[in-house]
């Protein structure tokens, strides 16, 4: 009874100083701004004009145009990411995976872009992605085709640019974590559906595939999680653009906080945005009782 | 009721540290950090004790410019000690750094801004009154600077340092090798400009005919030369007005359809900035004064092989001559620790800047003959020293009475909504994925709204 | 004497990887190859990766003295330095108490901090700066390294690895009178070797990274970080691509190297400790 009392004591002083600092830098600065939701707040400099709005942010979200854009291109932009950057990852821990030579430096390959700088990097892509003087595009034009995309610089694919610039960044981490599950199928399972006549495809789809399911969970879950969160290639890409064709929701709320200088509005978005996050994460928390074995 | 609100905002911000605040101290303000600024400070504390200390953001952008070494070195002649520094030009989309940190009560002492950008700022109310400061100490400051005063609703915000005009620069070593007439001290209409223009492009050989960055007041700079505003007299949007899809259209134009000048895909793909000019394959640039005092005198920072002519902005024909105008000047944070000293100092430089960067005086005290005198012997002969530009030129395009001033910027309600709407929705006109008039009516709805939110908001 | 059978699908395979891998990492190629070279080259196709006129002017340029480059260097390392010691210590800690303690509310604890993850910070960035502000931490150092150090995501993180550890080893301890500190020093941190590198390079790489902290919440050219640092030149006069790729080159290498040393681990970390959010 003493020890227990004894160890709860000592629990609070390990996360103590944890405990504080997520305070200030985390809790203080959400509650403030779930307060800041329901105000008309622009400028925090200035609060004489500032008074609580009630639900009105959250009520000009929900029949705001631009707001509505965001969401959908947010949910394109999943729609894409999610299934390509799943398939691409796996595509490639397979193939790693076989008997080749040099693995490791294949693998450091593959992994590299998640490590670099994507500030740095941004310009590179939009000189390869150039419409008319483009590495890309000369490579397709000698390819043969007449009318190469205008990548980034059209509304009809600048969205999907700046998917693949991104399943080209995130893949080498949801590629290493196929690798290391795929590492840790059991060899005897494979070799008994070989010897009970299987070919290779079915062994993958009937052996293989069910025992990384944890793991294709988790890089679902992660990669749904990313593509609403991250917006740092776009940013330095397109910042939205053109039109507001990659107008994300993160975009669209630094937009609305800092250059309409609306912080009230944006907080709102922001709830918004959190909400959705919270959901794929319960969503995740259920399935994982599920399907973990 | 806003005062409860106030309080808790504070409160809940202030709360948090508290609560916070003792366990933090023993690894918050860094040893390293701190140390090192003490000793500067230290150290330059004896050599400039007598020194009024100033602190000013510059842009990166200017980080290199001889000027700021010559508005050091003034600040020092008159016993201040100019502390110069460097924030990152905020790039479209980014939260403005220097606003933020003025809200949240970093100290500087005074700001330099171009009046069109200043509205948030004053919205955010981060800029002293100095009308109220220059009224308590009986300073008349509208005789020194009348109109160009920088005020909101008459607050005066700002004192004006200069008052910067568009010009036509032209490469006349290029326009002479093509035996193309060189661009005209009256009369020079767009039509002239086009015709110009279109005689020097060269596509074989890489020759523009014109050269206008992407900035978003070109987009409507026509229809305000054709005396038409972006506001209605009762503050509301008037982009319905047909003009402006003709201005645009205009602009666009001079790339797409008349290619004369690299086109919006171009320009952005190719990451063209605005000083395409310089490179010495373009014809002639519409642009500022600033950019004749950036380009043209040092040769050894910008060197070229051409020599450089002017000429008054060209305007519509059947109109009256205009020009853009935009008037820039020092202004003084509310979270400046020595106001006093920042205002005499914001007034100072304002009253010299121009004879410091041979720029156009934002003054109304000047007699006629101090005036020409200015200009003569000062101005003129600063830019007329390699030979090229003429002073008849200068007074022509610089300082020709004749001409009507615009603001080059709407400085109104939801101008920072303005600037952003004009920004994304016309690249969907200039990358040909919508027509000129539905872009325009998407910018009049969105910007409607804009202004309509700002107001109620009241 | 049977002759050795020549492995023709594992050489096919191999090369198949290899051209694929090189595709991936062809920025990189670029970028360096570009930054050795004069505009008009940059912009040559077909491609020459090795440059026809070799410069490195892009490079000195870099290095004069209106920029502080090697300013921003030591900076970023001293950050990310400061980051990574400080974080080991309260996420260690933090990470124990939930994997390997009894106390009450810890469920309800954990979920508020696992929470946190989810919030968009881009909607924090002002009371953000008004606390900081008011901390006096604003344009220092510590503005970037302690909100880092109590890093949400590696809590979470450790703790599922610790709790991968088996409770004998740890209970083990408890019975022979060893208090929780000496357990997870003794115990436990040693068994978590992956995952506490893994949690050391990826704070080095998201701390090098980072832009909009730095560009946000640090005002003075000399205590810049890196990431911003490059961007100052890309503004003013037209883009001079030489210098911005010298520039990219000059940020990427030093994360290359460290990971091209330290992949095994970086693998490894990510296997084992499951970097799975």
């Amino acid at each position: 009874m003493k020890s227990k009392r004894r160890e709860e004591r000592q629990a609070w002083l390990f996360i103590a100083p944890y405990t504080v600092g997520f305070g200030v830098f985390y809790l203080a600065p959400a509650l403030i701004s779930l307060l800041v939701s329901t105000t008309n707040l622009k400028y925090v400099s200035k609060f004489d004009n500032v008074a609580f709005v009630g639900l009105r942010n959250y009520l000009e979200m929900l029949g705001d145009k631009d707001f509505w854009n965001a969401v959908q291109n947010s949910l394109t932009f999943t729609l894409m990411y999610v299934p390509l950057i799943m398939v691409i990852g796996l595509v490639l821990a397979v193939l790693i995976n076989q008997n080749i030579y040099g693995r490791n430096v294949v693998r450091t390959f593959f992994f590299m872009p998640y490590v670099s700088n994507m500030v740095a990097i941004a310009i590179v892509w939009s000189l390869l992605l150039d419409p008319m003087d483009g590495v890309v595009n000369k490579l397709l034009m000698s390819l043969g085709m007449t009318n190469p995309p205008m990548w980034l610089m059209s509304t009809k694919t600048s969205l999907l640019s700046v998917v693949l610039i991104s399943v080209w960044q995130g893949v080498g981490l949801q590629f290493v974590t196929y690798l290391a599950a795929l590492q840790g199928v059991p060899g005897e399972l494979k070799e008994a559906a070989a010897i009970d006549g299987a070919n290779r495809w079915q062994v993958f789809t009937h052996v293989t595939l069910p025992s990384i399911a944890p793991t294709s969970f988790l890089v679902l879950i992660t990669s749904i999680i990313v593509s609403f969160k991250n917006f740092t290639i776009i940013q330095v890409m397109t910042d939205g653009g053109p039109g507001t064709s990659t107008t994300i929701l993160p975009l669209s709320i630094i937009k609305a906080g800092f250059a309409s200088f609306r912080l009230g509005y944006a907080s709102a978005q922001a709830m918004f945005l959190f909400l959705i996050m919270m959901t794929v994460t319960v969503i995740q928390w259920r399935g994982q009782k599920k399907i973990v074995y | 009721m806003k005062k409860l609100l106030s309080n808790l905002l504070v409160m809940g911000m202030v709360l948090s540290l508290v609560a916070c605040g003792s366990p933090e101290a023993p690894e918050s303000p860094g040893a390293t950090e701190a140390g090192a600024g003490q000793q500067e400070t230290e150290g330059a504390a004896k050599e400039t004790s007598d020194f009024i200390k100033i602190r000013m953001p510059i842009p990166a952008s200017s980080v290199g410019a001889e000027e700021n070494q010559i508005l050091k070195d003034f600040a020092r002649e008159h016993g201040y000690e100019l502390e110069q520094i460097v924030l990152p030009d905020p790039e479209a989309g980014q939260p403005d750094k220097m606003l933020i940190s003025l809200m949240a009560g970093d100290e500087f002492d005074v700001v330099y801004s171009a009046m069109s950008n200043l509205k948030p700022y004053y919205d955010a109310g981060v800029i002293e009154d100095l009308g109220a400061m220059a009224k308590a100490r009986g300073d008349d400051i509208e005789s020194i600077f009348g109109d160009y005063l920088m005020a909101f609703n008459d607050d005066v915000v700002g004192f004006p340092n200069q008052v910067d005009r568009a010009i036509t620069m032209y490469n006349k070593t290029l326009l002479e090798e093509k035996g193309v007439p060189l661009p005209t001290m009256e009369n020079w209409t767009w039509d002239k400009y086009i015709e110009t223009a279109k005689q020097v492009r060269d596509k074989e050989a890489d020759i523009w005919g014109s050269f206008m960055p992407t900035w978003v007041h070109y987009i409507y700079m026509l229809a305000m030369q054709k005396e038409v505003d972006v506001y209605t007299p009762e503050g509301k949007s008037n982009l319905d007005d047909p003009v402006f899809v003709e201005a645009m259209e205009f602009y666009y134009g001079l790339g797409n359809d008349l290619d004369i000048q690299p086109n919006y895909l171009l320009h952005t793909s190719k990451n063209m900035g605005h000083d395409g000019f310089m490179r010495g394959n373009v014809g002639m640039t519409v642009i500022g004064n600033w950019a004749l005092s950036a380009w043209v005198i040092d040769l050894e920072k910008n060197p070229r092989d051409f020599e450089i002519g002017i000429a008054p902005m060209p305007y519509p024909e059947g109109y009256q001559p205009s020009t853009s105008v935009v008037v820039g000047g020092y202004w003084v944070p509310t979270t400046s620790k020595n106001k006093e000293a920042s205002y005499d100092f914001a007034k100072l430089l304002a009253k010299n800047y121009y004879k410091l960067a041979s720029r156009i005086p934002a003054r109304i005290d000047l007699t006629e003959a101090e005036k020409s005198d200015y200009i003569q012997n000062v101005f003129a002969p600063v830019y007329t020293a390699n030979d090229e530009i003429t002073t008849e030129q200068i007074m022509a395009s610089l300082f020709n009475e004749k001409t009507r001033p615009f603001s080059e910027k709407p400085v109104g309600a939801a101008a920072a909504e303005i600037k952003t709407m004009f920004a994304n929705e016309s690249q969907l006109y200039a990358l040909g994925e919508a027509s000129a008039e539905e872009v325009m009516a998407r910018i009049h709805k969105g910007i409607e709204e804009a202004i309509e939110t700002e107001l109620s908001n009241r | 004497m049977k002759a050795k059978k020549i492995p023709y699908k594992k050489i096919l395979l191999t090369a198949v990887m290899l051209v694929i891998g090189i595709v991936n990492i062809f920025p990189f190629i670029f970028t360096l190859s570009a930054s050795f070279k004069p505009l008009n080259e940059i912009f040559a196709y077909p491609v020459k990766l090795i440059p026809e006129t070799f410069i490195v002017s892009n490079y000195r340029a870099l290095f004069s003295e209106e920029f502080s480059f090697v300013r921003w260097y030591m900076n970023t390392i001293l950050r990310v330095t400061l980051t990574i010691v400080l974080k080991f210590g309260v996420v260690s800690l933090t990470a124990y108490a939930f994997a390997k303690m009894r106390f009450r509310f810890k469920n309800v604890v954990f979920l508020i901090f696992l929470s946190s993850l989810m919030i968009p910070q881009e909607a924090m960035i002002i009371p953000k700066y008004v606390i900081f502000k008011n901390i006096g931490i604003t344009n220092t150092i510590w503005s970037l390294v302690l909100p880092n150090m109590f890093d949400v995501f590696f809590v979470f993180m450790l703790r599922q690895f610790f709790l991968s550890i088996p409770r004998d080893l740890s209970e083990a301890g408890i019975i022979d009178g060893c208090s929780h500190l000496k357990i997870m020093k003794e115990i436990v941190l040693p068994l978590s070797k992956p995952a506490l590198i893994t949690m050391v390079l990826f704070t080095f790489i998201w701390g090098w990274n980072d832009y909009m902290n730095p560009y946000i919440f640090i005002t003075d050219t000399s205590k810049q970080m890196l990431s911003v640092g490059i961007k100052l030149f890309q503004v003013g006069y037209a883009a001079d691509y030489g210098m911005q790729m010298a520039a990219a080159v000059l940020v990427l290498l030093p994360v290359l190297i460290v990971f091209l040393f330290a992949q095994k681990y970086f693998v490894e970390g990510v296997a084992t400790s499951g970097m799975k959010g």
